[in-house]
């Protein structure tokens, strides 16, 4: 019972993580927390359902709405972050809120406002390890979430890009005077940024085979919560914030009620940040490389 | 190699720069003086590009590259070690010194780092620290070799001996006097005067942002209104 509910807390985790990653992204290289994250998640999970609907196959479907996502992941750069720099630093946090409405409302427009369920494509496979169910799907995505995580890391320690990242994050003019051209290092981040989350949606809507053009709400903010409490800037802890916010939301639903899943989560959340107000892994961003 | 005619800049509504014109011959070092907020900061700025709404035109190599990009102009090989070094703290020596590679389509080999390692033996021994634990006086040696990385046509250094104590700065200038010799031309701005003087062939001095004196470092050296306002000698 205890490992099944440490399997399935994993799984959940891996989603989190996958969005914690995300927002910590774009908040450690740019210093911009970007609420646009909850729509490109939902395009990811929801266009799935739809263009499979469509008639299209899977990897057509999966395909055509990260490619959706990154399109308006890139739609966000242009219009929140490169023309609003060097203003207030609110107003690109806001501007993103407005896309967030934005494009969960042209879904809800075109598709109504519905949940929507998506049949798997892997069927009810499952595997059985003594007591412990593990589902195909979600096996898949825990696997396909740890091995993203490792390559952004390998991505950003060792490629030029990743170091053309970094030095941005640390300080752009410094990265300007080196040559490099911050105005294509950021829309790779964008597109980087925006895909991992993208993709986050689609995970889900193939592990839990419900959409919605507002599924991205909720799991956004524990992905939120989830890079608060690992550190905010810190990939590492993103991926153990949201593995942790897995777990503690799995125990929690089997040991009170779903309904109590919310106050353990984010009173925890709470009591780190009193105990420890950067986060478990939260000294530095990613510029003081935190990697 | 680099011709600047008419050069003007600002900070709001504060002129920084009027109207200067600068040359570097190929293989030269030249030098700005001046005292601080002279503008002389303002210029390598200004060549590099990275004053918005700067005036004037600046030819290099041949080019006018007045309305290229900064990353474009560092790319043709006008490169800068700015003031206060501006390692990137967070990252390794040698992640900052590939950095200073960024702008390259090759990728850097090994002998190339370690051609600059042989060079600078401080830094070889912390390639792989982070260069927010350097010394101010590595942090301006691993500056210079990450511009040297950059491949440079002319290496433009900003004040290269703030901070540093006169041994650090004798080797700064031991460098320099050494990458000059192995042929890359050099513009060089220095409150030192007397020791820029000495390290260049041509030199320019400026007050408030405009022109005062430029000529031949030697000429300069004998000049009285340098002499009594910035080598500390009776006019």
């Amino acid at each position: 019972m205890v490992a099944q509910q440490l399997v399935n807390g994993l799984m959940l985790g891996a989603i989190y993580m996958m969005v914690a990653v995300s927002f910590t992204l774009f908040f450690g290289c740019l210093n911009f927390l970007n609420f646009s994250v909850p729509a490109l998640f939902m395009l990811g999970g929801f266009l799935t359902w739809a263009f499979v609907q469509m008639g299209m196959p899977w990897v057509v479907a999966v395909l055509g709405a990260l490619a959706v996502a990154a399109v308006a992941s890139l739609i966000v750069e242009r219009l929140t972050w490169r023309i609003q720099r060097g203003g207030p630093p609110l107003i690109p946090l806001v501007s993103s809120l407005g896309f967030l409405i934005l494009f969960e409302n042209l879904v809800l427009v075109r598709w109504g406002s519905d949940a929507r369920s998506i049949p798997s494509p892997f069927g009810d496979a499952n595997i059985r390890i003594g007591e412990v169910v593990l589902g195909v799907p979600q096996l898949a995505c825990l696997v396909v979430a740890i091995g993203l995580v490792f390559g952004l890391q390998f991505l950003l320690a060792r490629s030029k890009l990743g170091r053309g990242i970094r030095s941005v994050a640390e300080s752009p003019e410094t990265a300007t005077i080196l040559g490099v051209e911050v105005n294509k290092v950021v829309p790779r981040l964008f597109l980087l940024a925006g895909l991992f989350c993208a993709l986050a949606g689609v995970m889900f809507s193939l592990s839990y085979q419900l959409v919605s053009p507002f599924m991205g709400d909720q799991v956004a903010l524990k992905g939120l919560a989830a890079m608060v409490l690992g550190g905010m800037g810190s990939v590492w802890g993103a991926v153990i914030g949201g593995l942790v916010i897995g777990l503690i939301e799995i125990f929690a639903i089997s040991a009170l009620s779903a309904d109590h899943v919310s106050v353990v989560v984010y009173g925890l959340l709470l009591a780190v940040l009193i105990v420890r107000p950067t986060g478990l892994f939260g000294d530095a961003g990613l510029g003081q490389q935190k990697l | 190699m680099l011709e600047a005619t008419g050069l003007a800049a600002a900070y709001g509504p504060v002129k920084a720069l009027d109207g200067v014109s600068l040359t570097v011959a190929q293989g030269e070092v030249a030098a700005v003086l001046g005292a601080n907020g002279a503008g002389k900061s303002t210029l390598l700025r200004t060549l590099l590009g990275l004053m918005p709404g700067a005036g004037g035109t600046v030819r290099f190599c041949g080019e006018d590259i007045s309305k290229l990009s900064t990353p474009e102009r560092v790319r043709r090989g006008l490169v800068l070690v700015p003031e206060g070094r501006r390692v990137l703290t967070g990252l390794t020596v040698e992640e900052n010194l590939l950095m200073g590679a960024y702008p390259r389509r090759d990728t850097p080999g090994a002998a190339e780092l370690d051609a600059i390692y042989g060079r600078f033996s401080n830094l070889a021994a912390r390639r792989h620290m982070k260069a927010g634990v350097l010394s101010g006086g590595e942090q301006q040696m691993l500056a210079i070799g990450r511009a040297m990385m950059a491949r440079p046509k002319l290496m433009m250094l900003d004040e290269p001996s703030l901070g540093l104590s006169p041994r650090l700065t004798s080797e700064v200038f031991a460098l320099i006097a050494a990458l000059n010799a192995e042929g890359m031309s050099i513009l060089l701005v220095e409150q030192n005067a007397l020791l820029a003087l000495e390290a260049s062939q041509r030199a320019l001095v400026l007050e408030l942002g405009r022109e005062v004196v430029a000529g031949t470092s030697a000429a300069l050296l004998k000049d009285d209104r340098v002499r009594g306002a910035y080598l500390g000698a009776a006019a």
